[in-house]
């Protein structure tokens, strides 16, 4: 069921506004602050029972489950996923929240408010294509960045111990040269390592929408800006909830976990040239997770019919997105580097065999 | 002009052109493509909270192998 947030002062709709970390009506520019967010809470239950809010449709397709409400205030037609919990209406541009898929199991334990603006994302797509050569023509002209979108990705944050137990041979190496002999001494020891270490809020994404590499590589995010989770964030933004359960979540945290398991001990066995592992353990314990939502600016731009995603960190400002490229450009590109770099090569080579160097 | 300079020439405008060529290509490719899988979780390690409970290097033994290099008086210098 669809709601949206009013303003205290004359019932306009609120948007929480990133660079000022506070909610701000659209129509009187009356802000409001997280100590409201009580009161907000309790209104948006209370819009709940106000507003015309009618699931109207649920329809399976081959693209997935489209899902269409009827908006509270124009009453026109609001088509959604089946996993969305914040979206717009397309006709009067209201925030709607679908209350249903912020609730119950579906409820998130904290939220990341976002700090970065739209027209901050904007700049900083156009700063991210900058230097790209082999970027297509076709792609530049045809970017509809007014697209770009703020969406809250789920994500569950595991947080847990893990311990590790290493034994071994190590070898230290060491070449010397006396006269006309190479002297190579090998070192072997007897390496034991056993130690543990404490992970909190590994974020994994929990939308099978969004691509997974993609959320990973726009991290960190600061947690210590969570906030527990209240409805009154997400307004003038998307939102998604969870497809993806903690236990489908949970092969992916252990990888990490035990990735950085991984790095401790090879930091501590960087004066051995090689390792024989005779045992290598690595469990993870006390491991448990909270449902979140992450702010992400989105751009899904398209090109020869693929779909190229971009993704800011909407905490960070952290920006990553693949970007296509062009065949042609590539080849000319090559030629010109292969004929300088190639010339160049070549006159040194052959002066240096002129003057008999080698 | 030495046929040899001739060939070294070449050989450098191949060897060179193209390992150049591939590491700059290899760059630029690498500009559009950086999205990757996270491997680790290093970024959220709470503080305090590692700890190596037992580091042991015992000394087992040793082994020494010498090898006979050619020494810098055999090198011929072609003039």
């Amino acid at each position: 069921m669809p709601s949206t947030l009013k303003c205290s002062n004359c019932g306009g709709d609120l948007k929480f506004t990133p660079a000022l970390q506070l909610w701000k009506c659209e129509w009187c520019d009356q802000e409001h602050t997280e100590k409201d967010l009580q009161g907000f809470t309790e209104q948006a239950e209370q819009a709940l029972n106000e507003t015309v809010a009618v699931k109207v449709e649920r329809e399976e397709t081959d693209d997935g489950v489209t899902v269409t409400y009827k908006c509270g205030y124009c009453g026109a037609e609001v088509v959604t996923t089946e996993e969305t919990s914040q979206t717009f209406c397309l006709y009067c541009q209201r925030p709607v929240t679908i209350l249903s898929q912020v609730s119950g199991t579906f409820k998130p334990e904290a939220v990341l408010p976002f700090r970065h603006t739209k027209e901050k994302a904007l700049e900083a797509f156009k700063e991210f294509l900058k230097g790209k050569r082999f970027l297509p023509d076709s792609y530049k002209a045809n970017q509809n960045i007014e697209k770009l979108r703020g969406v809250y990705i789920p994500h569950w944050l595991f947080e847990g111990t893990v311990h590790f137990s290493v034994q071994g041979e190590g070898d230290v190496v060491t070449t010397t040269r006396q006269g006309d002999y190479r002297i190579t001494k090998t070192d072997t020891y007897r390496v034991v390592r056993v130690g543990y270490i404490g992970v909190k809020d590994v974020p994994v994404d929990a939308s099978s929408k969004t691509p997974d590499d993609m959320m990973d590589s726009i991290e960190p995010y600061d947690f210590s800006g969570l906030k527990p989770f209240a409805t009154p964030y997400l307004s003038g933004f998307l939102a998604e909830r969870y497809d993806v359960s903690q236990d489908e979540s949970l092969p992916r945290a252990d990888k990490r976990c035990k990735g950085s398991a991984e790095n401790k001990l090879r930091g501590s066995l960087t004066r051995y040239s090689i390792v024989r592992r005779q045992k290598d353990e690595k469990r993870i314990e006390n491991m448990k997770a909270r449902y979140s939502l992450l702010p992400v600016w989105m751009l899904h731009s398209w090109h020869e019919g693929k779909d190229y995603p971009f993704a800011m960190n909407g905490q960070t400002g952290k920006i990553l997105g693949n970007l296509p490229l062009d065949k042609g450009k590539m080849v000319k590109f090559g030629a010109l580097i292969f004929g300088i770099s190639g010339t160049v090569s070549g006159v040194v080579g052959a002066l240096l065999k002129y003057f008999e160097v080698f | 002009m030495d046929f040899d300079v001739i060939l070294y020439g070449i050989l450098f405008f191949l060897v060179g052109g193209g390992g150049i060529t591939a590491i700059v290509m290899v760059l630029e490719v690498k500009k559009h493509r950086p999205v990757k899988m996270a491997a680790d979780a290093d970024m959220y390690i709470k503080a305090g909270e590692t700890q190596m409970t037992v580091v042991e290097d015992a000394f087992l033994r040793t082994h020494t192998t010498k090898v006979k290099v050619a020494s810098s008086n055999n090198t011929v210098k072609k003039r």
